[in-house]
């Protein structure tokens, strides 16, 4: 079948740890077949019940980019480092660098002494808007950014169980716990959902280094900026080559104006076009349907909000490099209509419907690479 | 039989459009804007047809879109107070960006420490002087606050530049 060939012919190109994710994409493309074959597909209607027979959770994991590292790592199957996507919470959006903060903290880590505690819990919650800190929730726990949390993280049972002397380190001067914490392992081996569940980052003095508080909390800081750096290099393509901290920098300031000028760009040709637009429903969709079949593609967006390792597997596919600037294509083809059908026979015509069709068009088009990346893999 | 399998898959979007943020953030940006434009455009036939102050305009509502789309980002706070503060004839096409550099922001850096071990430290303060020009309501942030918000920014930029495409593209041809 094309598909499976299509697949044989790609799982060259990707690299062998991608494997066993391509392996589970290949099963559940199994029985995206069975359904197609069994099911009459022109129907709207059809298409959703055929959807609400294929299990809700390989659909969901499949098909939307949810906030579960179980629906990244079904599609990516890569453990590791989980690039920094978009979180949505309820409709809300939220840049996940806590959570994805305190799994880098957790290889560097771990317990601060109150100082620290002081000092740190009160940097992170704050550097983040209230909506995100709240939002970023279901692997953070939720610990306010007050010294008293720093009790209730050390009487966490989970911390107790690896440092059963902590318990009164919060209120205590500087003491013979560095010490101990001095000569322990360099690193501290804790696991992920733990350190999720802590808001600041716990530092540990290692063997030979200062133990007072500032160079602590010098630590601390440092060890979150440098987390900060890393997500940021994940997200700017190209950055994770480059060795330091002033060339990522650069990158990323170069990236944020080029992006910058591209959108002035586009602005002005929008500028140029817009005593052409026409609002009105019909037109929108057919330029759409028209332009969206023969673009050429692009996944520099997507790169950010969808976990980087999966665009790694779509480079073995020429039309996926994407030479800068980056040009786009929305694979729709005529099938697509009767989606827009729907929509228009449900619009009365007015402004909502020309969003809600210019807004399907670029949501469906803007999430696609998550099916495409599938789909290519199948 | 691949056709059908990527509609349906398409067709899974709309039962959840809350799920997916790039999404929300491009249908957000989309409502915005769309408005925006018809308005425009009913202004413009009434008001003077100079092409400068309608691209001003035009770039006005696009920022002023894009600040609106992201609200749970403190960058989209600073930047919907640049817009609303700032008149459409002064307008410039980058004056949406900040430009320049603030005295308080260099001092706290400074004053760090760990400045002295690293040997780049100076380097790395001129790159971040230089991020904190570009982003909205970088001056107010610390070092920390920059890096964090820049990602998020940055995300939004690229969604940002893929629904104007699409506009534009969906328009010109």
């Amino acid at each position: 079948m094309d598909l499976t060939g299509g697949f044989g012919a790609r799982s060259g190109g990707i690299r062998p740890c991608r494997e066993p994710i391509g392996l589970e994409s290949l099963h559940l493309g199994d029985e995206f077949r069975q359904l197609v074959t069994t099911l009459p597909p022109e129907n709207a209607g059809g298409s959703f019940t055929a959807l609400l027979e294929l299990p809700p959770t390989q659909a969901v994991e499949l098909l939307h980019f949810t906030d579960s590292s179980s629906s990244q790592a079904a599609v990516t199957g890569i453990g590791g480092e989980i690039a920094p996507p978009l979180h949505s919470f309820g409709g809300t959006l939220a840049f996940p660098s806590n959570s994805v903060l305190m799994e880098r903290a957790a290889r560097f880590s771990v317990i601060a002494t109150e100082q620290q505690n002081g000092n740190i819990s009160g940097e992170t919650p704050t550097s983040s808007v209230p909506s995100n800190s709240s939002a970023n929730l279901d692997r953070v726990k939720t610990e306010p950014a007050e010294t008293d949390s720093s009790q209730r993280l050390i009487s966490d049972s989970a911390i107790e169980n690896q440092i059963p002397c902590r318990s009164q380190n919060n209120r205590n001067g500087k003491r013979k716990d560095f010490e101990k914490k001095g000569k322990s392992s360099t690193k501290k081996n804790k696991s992920s959902e733990e350190n999720e569940k802590l808001p600041y980052v716990h530092v540990r003095a290692r063997r030979g280094q200062a133990t007072d508080s500032h160079s602590l909390a010098e630590r601390a800081r440092r060890e979150k900026i440098n987390a900060r750096m890393k997500l940021l290099q994940e997200l700017v393509p190209g950055c994770d080559k480059i060795q330091g901290t002033a060339l990522v920098l650069d990158e990323i300031i170069n990236h944020v104006q080029s992006l910058q000028r591209q959108v002035e760009m586009l602005s002005m040709r929008l500028a140029a076009v817009n005593p052409r637009i026409d609002f009105n429903l019909d037109t929108i969709l057919a330029s759409e349907n028209g332009s969206l079949m023969d673009g050429s593609f692009n996944g520099t967006p997507m790169q950010l909000a969808w976990p980087h390792q999966a665009i790694e597997t779509e480079q073995s596919f020429h039309h996926r490099q994407l030479p800068p600037p980056p040009t786009q294509q929305w694979p729709f083809d005529g099938l697509n209509q009767p989606v827009w059908g729907r929509e228009e026979d449900q619009a009365d015509g007015n402004d909502n419907s020309n969003l809600m069709a210019v807004s399907e068009n670029v949501m469906v088009a803007s999430a696609n690479l998550h099916p495409n990346q599938v789909k290519m893999e199948l | 039989m691949e056709r059908q399998i990527i509609n349906k898959r398409k067709r899974v979007f709309s039962l959840q459009p809350n799920k997916n943020p790039n999404e929300l953030f491009a249908r957000r940006y989309v409502s915005h804007l769309v408005p925006a434009l018809k308005k425009i455009n009913m202004n413009k036939s009434s008001s003077k047809t100079n092409h400068q102050s309608f691209e001003k305009t035009v770039k006005h509502e696009v920022d002023m879109a894009f600040a609106l789309s992201a609200q749970e980002f403190a960058w989209s706070r600073f930047l919907q107070q640049k817009l609303l503060s700032s008149p459409h004839d002064d307008l410039i096409s980058t004056s949406s960006y900040p430009s320049e550099i603030l005295e308080r922001s260099s001092k706290k850096q400074g004053g760090e420490k760990h400045q002295d071990r690293d040997e780049e430290g100076g380097e790395i303060k001129k790159r971040l002087k230089e991020l904190q020009k570009l982003l909205p309501g970088g001056e107010e942030m610390n070092m920390e606050e920059i890096l964090s918000e820049i990602g998020s920014y940055i995300v939004c930029l690229e969604l940002q530049m893929i629904v104007l495409k699409s506009i534009v593209q969906d328009n010109t041809s």
